[in-house]
């Protein structure tokens, strides 16, 4: 059974189970507070019964609403290996399009995120959920960080790249902010913007 | 407020307290009005044993001049501290009262944030409230008015919920209606600025008041926090007819398949006598956990429904998912019996393909026969104590073991349930010596671990086992291996903590956990504190105050702080005992002696006890916990008080507090030795009695503890480590002029074996090779040992690091 809750500083302390997994990252604890202190509504978990967590969305929003940029993006997604395989991460992702789309809170053009060109299993799953991939993000993943070349936008590394996905939300009416054929765009990590 | 002299910082963290004192005399002279030196002055003296008293007569006097400087004050509270004073009034209190300027009352505000005191933050946002005029509204920016009033608010039900166990029956009533009249002066306009509003409406009984606000405010925008605490509130108030609506909408109109919902769904229709919608409302939903689950729960309310169809239905759908045991442990029993016909119903016809044809058997098998044994031993626990239970466990693994290969990288199997249910069984059965029982399932797990390589249950397991057989460099290799950082310290890092000082003169993981707390805490939650009241993240606060309280009166903080002190002494440093350690014991003490219920008023104990259980059946077996325990057990907080009593008394021997650590000790002391299934070894026992001698001549000595036979015991560097330090505490003691320390010491020093160090890494060698034969064998012959078929590799792997952390063990005796 899955009930979804706000998620607090002292849930924290009851991680072990997912965050000892390899795959899932330990932050600094300013991130997490600073997750929950700037976007209160976005940073929720997936309970058990007795209201253990059994898995978490770290997400927030940024960008501006004049450039159709203003949006929601995934930090963080993640499920305790207990409770894989059972359309957990859905539900936790399609939670957040119910928060972010209403005019109320946030009223978001659409939902992105990035991922490894490499991880084909958390890209079948975005795409599932109605993710495209909007672009592709040469050497996001620190390649390049200490060579002082410019990293060259048609090498591509399936190893450092990133995927930047996106999913329109209601108020994208005309899914401008999607596009098809998103994996031929190559931009590098500095011109991300939004 | 004056400069600070980087001369003056120097000699104080150098330990120079006299010539501190003369640096400060100097600057005194040069900045007479300045309050910030006489309160140093007072600092210095205050560090140093003899000249307390003189210490406290100058706080005390500066204090009645009513100082205001912010440093000035925080360093007159480090004063009363360390002098065991408390003031009448908090020192930040009676100057802000005094001079109630914005930024004096703001630093109050700080100081209660960076220190977790929430009953002063209370008071300090509502003199804030006071402090900010309105000709200066404008100026002050980021502190307007109306946000301050929702910060003095959100004091107030901080105050009540944090706090309740020590307000006056009069403050817990008050405390709600002032805040109430915050809100509404306020006007609440976010969801988290309701939410404080909607907190206090509840606490000052208004629900009905409140259930309509929330229901206003949840037609206009669908918020978590807020819906939860509505849907409660119905159920609370006994609202079903709205309960049942309500929920009803949330899962049927919005499609929120959140099993709270369904949980307040059930409660609303039975008390309605309307279950039978219910029960269609569930038929008619699409397929899920959640329905099929609220199934059982429905059953709860009515026993005419077919739970044993329930079960049937959810075991068929979701058997294979590793979520299985976890979701049905709740709605079953012990000796469930319905349970059983239907296990053995699903079980006959998969258990085939996993146990005949083993090529044949899937993951989705695997994973069926997994929560089948989980089950089985859930209802039939006793079934622990029979060798066919392991037998079968070993023998589905076996079955299961070509899936291994199968495994993408960073997945891994639930095949290793099996394992760790059997060597549960191994312990509860175990006939054969400890040693050899723990060094039978390291090489279990070892050869589980080889092919399943990221389970962390049985790397949990391993640094356990590997502490108790004397290995602990191989156990710190496998807590690397976990990454574990930061939060996890705190939670995990006891593991490897409780008595390593006891094992190795290594450091390097006492110093991350000790810089966990004075780095990442200390610099960080505060400051997010800060960002959470600056944004109005109100929602937020308690969890953040409540976070960063848990860790600055953490567990494992303090004993790590123990375990350093132990290694501090053991190398002749008794210089950072005395200007660093000692004051975090002194902490502890503090908050110790306090004994009270709020989160702030005890020591929090943050361990993760569970993640080493969560497999099998999911919770403590506690027969395979007794035996586990028979070395090195998992310590309490009657441990660490005890632990740290006995330090205080050694270091801390001019404290005011002086005779409530004596009385605290014995009353331990008393409390330890008499305990049949203590948390204290023979060789911790003994320590303390000879402690508990010094102070008492009437109390004797206990028995000299004994050296195990066997090197691969946990014992062996633990004894002859605290029997060494025990000599170094009584040297201490006898410098003190403590009386009876000299006369121990002599005693004590005849009783330490001084063997050749060569000699210990000798015996070593042939207590690796004497276990390795002894652990072939038993593979090779015992008719448990053959049902793991362990790999040969494996074994000689395995034993070629036993070996490696063997001999740093006995290197590390050498350095005591």
């Amino acid at each position: 059974m899955t009930s979804i809750k706000p998620f607090h500083a002292t849930d924290l302390f009851d991680l072990n189970p997912i965050n000892l997994d390899p795959l899932t990252e330990n932050f600094y604890i300013y991130f997490y507070l600073q997750y929950l202190s700037d976007w209160p509504t976005l940073f929720y978990k997936s309970t058990s019964s007795l209201g253990t967590p059994t898995g978490y969305m770290l997400a927030k929003t940024e960008g501006q609403v004049a450039k159709k940029e203003w949006h929601a993006h995934i930090s963080a997604v993640t499920i305790d290996p207990n409770y894989r395989r059972i359309g957990l991460g859905s539900y936790l992702c399609t939670t957040l399009e119910t928060y972010t789309q209403d005019e109320k809170p946030y009223f978001a053009f659409f939902i992105d995120l990035f991922v490894k060109c490499n991880n084909t299993l958390a890209i079948n799953f975005y795409e599932k959920l109605g993710y495209s991939v909007y672009r592709r993000v040469i050497g996001y993943y620190g390649g390049s960080s200490s060579s002082l070349k410019l990293p060259n936008k048609n090498k591509l590394n399936d190893n450092t790249d990133a995927f930047d996905m996106r999913k329109s939300l209601k108020r994208d009416s005309n899914t401008e902010c999607v596009r098809k054929n998103g994996r031929k765009h190559h931009i590098l990590p500095q011109e991300v913007g939004f | 407020m004056a400069p600070r002299d980087p001369f003056i910082d120097t000699a104080m963290s150098a330990g120079n307290y006299s010539l501190a004192v003369q640096l400060i005399d100097k600057k005194i002279r040069k900045y007479p009005n300045s309050s910030y030196f006489y309160a140093l002055r007072s600092e210095a003296l205050a560090l140093q044993d003899d000249k307390k008293d003189k210490a406290l007569t100058e706080a005390c006097n500066l204090l009645n001049k009513c100082p205001s400087d912010s440093d000035t004050l925080s360093t007159l509270i480090r004063v009363f501290e360390l002098c065991d004073y408390e003031p009448e009034k908090d020192v930040f209190e009676a100057a802000s009262k005094k001079y109630p300027s914005f930024d004096l009352v703001y630093e109050w505000f700080s100081h209660s944030v960076k220190n977790g005191d929430i009953l002063q933050l209370q008071k300090s946002a509502m003199l804030l409230t006071k402090a900010v005029r309105p000709s200066t509204l404008q100026s002050q920016g980021a502190y307007s008015a109306r946000k301050i009033q929702f910060w003095a608010a959100s004091g107030f039900l901080l105050a009540c919920k944090c706090c309740k166990n020590r307000l006056s029956t009069a403050n817990a009533r008050l405390y709600p209606m002032l805040g109430l009249k915050l809100c509404q002066q306020a006007v609440p306009q976010t969801a988290q600025q309701f939410y404080v509003f909607c907190e206090l409406l509840i606490l000052v009984g208004k629900h009905s008041e409140c259930l309509q606000v929330l229901e206003e405010f949840l037609k206009k925008e669908n918020d978590l926090e807020l819906k939860l605490m509505y849907l409660n509130l119905l159920c609370k108030s006994e609202k079903y007819d709205k309960l049942l609506t309500t929920s009803r909408h949330y899962l049927v109109d919005l499609k929120e398949d959140d099993w709270d919902t369904w949980k307040w769904l059930l409660i609303a229709a039975s008390h309605l006598n309307r279950l039978p919608e219910c029960v269609k409302l569930i038929d008619d939903y699409p397929n899920g956990r959640n329905k099929y689950l609220a199934y059982l729960e429905a059953f709860k309310y009515d026993s005419s429904l077919s739970r044993e169809t329930y079960l049937k239905q959810y075991i068929t759908k979701y058997g294979s998912k590793k979520c299985c045991f976890l979701d049905l442990k709740q709605f079953i029993t012990r000796k469930d019996e319905v349970l059983d016909k239907v296990l053995e119903d699903v079980y006959e016809s998969t258990s085939g393909s996993v146990l005949g044809d083993s090529d044949l058997a899937s993951d989705d098998d695997l994973l069926l026969v997994v929560n089948y044994m989980k089950l089985k031993l859930y209802s039939h626990p006793e079934i622990m104590h029979c060798k066919q239970f392991l037998e079968q466990c070993c023998q589905l693994y076996a079955s299961s073991c070509h899936l291994l290969s199968n495994l993408q990288e960073f997945d891994f199997s639930a095949s290793f349930e099996l394992i760790i249910m059997a060597s549960q069984a191994m312990l509860v059965q175990s006939t054969s010596s400890q040693q050899d029982v723990y060094m039978h399932i390291i090489v279990i797990l070892e050869s589980a671990l080889a092919t399943n390589p990221y389970e962390f249950h049985i790397k949990l397991w391993l640094i356990a086992l590997y502490v108790k057989v004397n290995l602990v460099s191989r156990a710190e290799s496998l807590f690397e291996s976990l990454k574990v950082k930061f939060v996890q310290l705190d939670t995990l890092a006891h593991i490897l903590v409780t008595r390593c000082s006891s094992l190795t003169l290594k450091d390097t993981l006492l110093n991350n956990v000790e810089s966990f707390y004075s780095k990442n805490v200390a610099a960080e939650v505060p400051h997010l504190i800060f960002n959470c009241f600056q944004n109005l993240s109100l929602s937020k606060l308690e969890g953040f105050f409540q976070f960063e309280i848990r860790l600055e009166s953490s567990f494992t903080k303090y004993l790590n702080t123990l375990e350093r002190i132990r290694l501090c002494r053991l190398e002749n440093d008794d210089r950072s005992i005395e200007s660093k350690l000692k004051i975090e014991i002194r902490r502890f003490y503090k908050i110790y002696r306090k004994h009270g219920r709020d989160i702030d008023q005890k020591v929090n104990d943050n361990r993760d006890l569970t993640t080493f259980w969560d497999c099998g059946m999911h919770e403590k077996c506690d027969e395979a916990a007794a035996v586990l325990d028979r070395v090195n057990p998992v310590v309490d907080m009657d441990y660490l008080a005890l632990q740290c009593v006995a330090n205080l008394l050694v270091y801390d021997s001019k404290s005011a507090l002086y005779e409530e650590y004596r009385a605290e000790f014995a009353r331990l002391y008393k409390k330890a030795v008499s305990g049949s299934d203590s948390t204290f070894t023979e060789a911790e026992k003994w320590s303390l009695s000879v402690i508990a001698h010094v102070l008492d001549s009437e109390i004797s000595i206990r028995n000299t503890p004994t050296l195990p036979e066997s090197t691969l015991n946990f014992n062996f560097n633990h004894t002859l480590f605290v029997m060494v330090d025990t000599l170094k505490l009584v040297e201490h003691m006898a410098k003190t002029k403590r009386p009876g320390a000299a006369s121990t010491k002599k005693t004590l020093v005849s009783l330490i074996p001084r063997e050749d160090p060569a000699a210990y890494k000798r015996m070593s060698r042939k207590d690796v090779s004497k276990a390795e034969e002894e652990t072939r064998k038993w593979f090779k012959k015992d008719p448990i040992g053959k049902l793991f078929n362990a790999d040969a590799r494996v074994l000689v792997k395995t034993f070629e690091e036993v070996r490696q952390s063997a001999k740093k063990s006995m290197s590390a005796l050498n350095k005591v």
